[in-house]
């Protein structure tokens, strides 16, 4: 007898990011299944010139997604002062007008208005939430019926398995992009040399700080006037912002905070699907569509690889050869996930 | 640290001829060029932030350096030389695959290929600008012509 056709097996869900329509489109065509994006306002954390959609480009690509079977998400992922209350308690209702698939939020009183005035809107903890228990993820499921949090990028392997093993929520955790300092959601590091902080303006270095300068001594990049560290000819520059800063201390130059690199969690990949992670998330809505292209074909084929044998999968020189030539900085790393020190 | 990007030239023979070439032609060209392909895809507003406004496009390998500015939401060649709000250098291999989404700006900007200099957030606006635009038919057209010059070399 025949044996019965086993059911494919899941793959866990890719999240990429789109700054631009022509991005979300890339995304969608080369296997996203959620694809997230952000309003043209500081209610997002990548509040930059030029980027991010109006309604109109919404609709569309809420077409176009659902065409394909993709999944539109829209990022409300910073923190209303009271002042400015009113912006971010629109930005949900025009989400849920707009019929996005699912909000990403930070905020409690945000989401607890999500919750009331719009209880079929899909909810998801944002990274900025900070939530890095299950007590915390659990709390936020029974008071506001999150269904998805994302895992703050603190946390080892394990610390995340024991998280996932004790939560009824679907767990999202970072596998690729650009990392910033680990105290995501409670960071206001630029706010002392820029006076904005990327909790309430949407940007970790905003744009108008910046300043890129050629130097005799080397190029330089400077964030409201701070030096952030200056290049020589064979060295790579990344995104100016001070936890990236290289500084003088104690008479050493070095990198205090950290060192500008890229997460990479492809060969944690089987580790993470066996333990019940739902989705990987991509960072980048500020990079261009050719990064969006390149780093969704690489994760599809990996995730789909990983899906149909986990026991045998392998990273694939090529995709790693791929990630490395759109990476910020010249390293990769496994960030907390792999913490040998613990 | 040397970049891992395939790079391409043109011979230097190019840049020499380039140099001694009258600057103006080029730019009248460019600008030309530009309101053909991307002035209509140019969003109102953003036109209206880059009004008055100079660029610089460096070419360094051709010897070339293209300068234009927006007056009445149109790009406009420019003759003589006025600070620009923003000046960009690259080769013509690495102009022609951001164009053609063959290649990341980041990236070329990470591995010191693109040099971007002046004002962040206009830079900033006009790469977004430019990555939002659909021109399906010129990109064709551009990666068809490198694959025709051939692969690059790492």
């Amino acid at each position: 007898m025949n044996a019965l056709p086993q059911p494919a097996p899941r793959a866990m869900k890719l999240v990429c990011p789109a700054g631009t329509p022509p991005a979300l489109k890339l995304a969608v065509d080369n296997g996203a299944d959620d694809v997230y994006l952000g309003f043209k306002d500081e209610t997002n954390a990548r509040n930059f010139a030029g980027l991010n959609f109006d309604d109109k480009s919404i609709r569309e690509g809420i077409g176009y997604a659902h065409r394909k079977g993709a999944q539109v998400l829209v990022a409300l992922n910073t923190y209303p002062q009271p002042g400015t209350w009113r912006k971010w308690q629109a930005a949900v209702d025009r989400a849920a007008d707009l019929g996005v698939d699912a909000v990403i939020v930070a905020d409690a009183g945000l989401l607890a208005y999500a919750a009331k005035a719009h209880p079929q809107l899909r909810l998801h903890l944002s990274v900025q939430g900070s939530a890095t228990s299950h007590e915390a993820i659990t709390f936020y499921h029974e008071h506001f019926g999150i269904r998805r949090a994302v895992l703050p990028r603190v946390l080892s392997v394990e610390q995340a398995e024991k998280v996932i093993a004790r939560t009824p929520v679907e767990i999202e955790v970072f596998g690729f992009g650009s990392l910033s300092i680990m105290v995501e959601g409670r960071c206001a590091l630029s706010s002392y040399a820029t006076g904005e902080s990327p909790n309430t303006h949407g940007g970790c270095s905003p744009a108008k700080a910046i300043r890129w300068q050629q130097s005799p001594r080397g190029l330089e990049s400077r964030l409201g006037g701070v030096l952030i560290d200056r290049f020589g000819e064979e060295d790579h520059p990344g995104y100016p912002t001070l936890c990236r800063g290289r500084f003088v201390v104690n008479g050493d130059t070095y990198y205090p905070f950290e060192e500008p690199t890229s997460l990479n969690t492809l060969e944690l990949l089987p580790r993470l699907q066996a333990m019940g992670v739902a989705a990987i998330k991509i960072e980048g809505r500020q990079r261009s569509p050719v990064y969006v292209e390149t780093v969704t074909r690489v994760w599809r084929e990996a995730l789909d690889d990983c899906a149909r044998d986990r026991e045998r999968f392998r990273v694939k020189p090529a995709w790693q050869a791929a990630l490395a030539g759109i990476s910020e900085g010249h390293q990769c790393t496994l960030g907390a996930y792999h913490r040998p020190w613990k | 640290m040397k970049s891992s990007i395939p790079v391409r030239k043109l011979p230097a023979p190019v840049g020499a001829i380039g140099r001694r070439l009258p600057r103006l032609p080029a730019s009248i060209a460019f600008a030309t060029g530009l309101n053909l392909t991307l002035r209509r895809k140019f969003p109102a507003d953003v036109l209206d932030r880059l009004e008055g406004h100079t660029f610089v496009i460096v070419v360094e390998d051709a010897g070339m350096e293209l300068r234009f500015r927006v007056r009445n939401r149109r790009f406009v060649p420019v003759a003589r030389a006025t600070e620009p709000v923003l000046r960009f250098r690259a080769v013509a291999w690495d102009y022609a695959s951001l164009a053609a989404r063959e290649a990341d700006p980041d990236t070329l900007f990470f591995n010191r290929r693109l040099v971007v200099e002046g004002d962040t957030e206009i830079a900033l606006l006009v790469k977004n600008t430019l990555d939002t635009i659909d021109i399906p038919r010129t990109r064709g057209i551009l990666k068809r012509a490198m694959r025709v010059a051939g692969p690059a070399r790492g």
